[in-house]
């Protein structure tokens, strides 16, 4: 019943590893095309004035 | 928009048919005739998640393959995004197969890891995909990237192939699951085996959408990055 417990758990922890490592990435991606998005307007509305 | 809703409703989809396959493989699939021990009574049942994550590890393979070949006729970023995408996602499942193939090795064989041909070959497909991940980020220029990076992906899948036969081409200790002659299940452990295996297949897809989208994301940043000279 150990090994049984052991392998399924550890399936499971590789998985979230992955949604984990993936939602993180995807949260800070998101917010930096945020970011760079705000700096370009900035950028734009400085030229133009 | 359209795209980002069916993305979610796959991956509700995916949740519900992973808890789906966890119920078939612990609570509906019988135990296995030829069990020796009790251990090995509960044990037999890390093939329902063992095997489909072996195909899902063979899948994202194949699929980074055609898409290698894909970019090399195309050149196009997308076939690029899709390959790399699908090794990160096949690294991760051919490491379940690794982990979960020793733990039942130790009930059955006594031993954590054996020079078994199939064991063998399957560590070396995923030395070679995740040195695909790795070496990835070695070269600069990313156009030179893309295009080493198909021909590796390409060239690695050989592996694939040599791993899936290798219980059939050598003397091996593996069990093996399906041959000229059937399935070696009985019918109600083969309709929760399916079941695994069409899970597993969603959860691929799945997990293989969400990653495309966060490479195209990684572009859209360095896109912006380039315009402010960054």
């Amino acid at each position: 019943m150990t090994y049984l417990a052991a392998a399924y758990a550890v399936f499971w922890f590789l998985t979230f590893v992955l949604v984990f490592s993936m939602f993180q990435r995807q949260q800070s991606l998101s917010r930096q095309v945020e970011d760079l998005r705000r700096a370009l307007e900035e950028r734009e509305e400085k030229g133009r004035g | 928009m359209k795209g980002e809703r069916w993305l979610w409703v796959l991956t509700v989809l995916s949740l519900l048919l992973m808890l789906g396959a966890v119920f078939m493989a612990l609570v509906q699939a019988p135990p296995a005739a030829n069990v020796r021990t009790e251990t090995e009574r509960y044990t037999q049942r890390i093939i329902y998640f063992h095997v489909p994550s072996a195909w899902v590890g063979f899948l994202a393979f194949f699929v980074t393959m055609v898409a290698s070949v894909g970019y090399l006729v195309r050149r196009e970023r997308a076939w690029d995004v899709v390959a790399l995408s699908s090794v990160e996602v096949g690294v991760a499942f051919t490491t379940a197969v690794l982990v979960t193939g020793s733990i039942w090795a130790k009930t059955a064989w006594n031993t954590w890891w054996t020079w078994d041909p199939r064991l063998t070959t399957s560590a070396i497909t995923w030395v070679i995909y995740l040195a695909y991940l790795m070496l990835r980020g070695a070269v600069e220029d990313p156009e030179q990237e893309a295009r080493f990076a198909s021909v590796y992906g390409i060239v690695g899948f050989t592996s694939v192939p040599i791993t899936f036969m290798a219980i059939r081409w050598w003397r091996t200790i593996h069990p093996v699951l399906f041959d000229t002659s059937g399935a070696g299940l009985s019918p109600n452990m083969l309709s929760a085996f399916l079941f695994c295996l069409g899970a597993f297949t969603v959860l691929y897809g799945t997990l293989l959408w969400h990653r495309v989208r966060l490479e195209f994301l990684a572009d859209e940043v360095r896109a912006l990055r380039r315009q402010l000279n960054l």
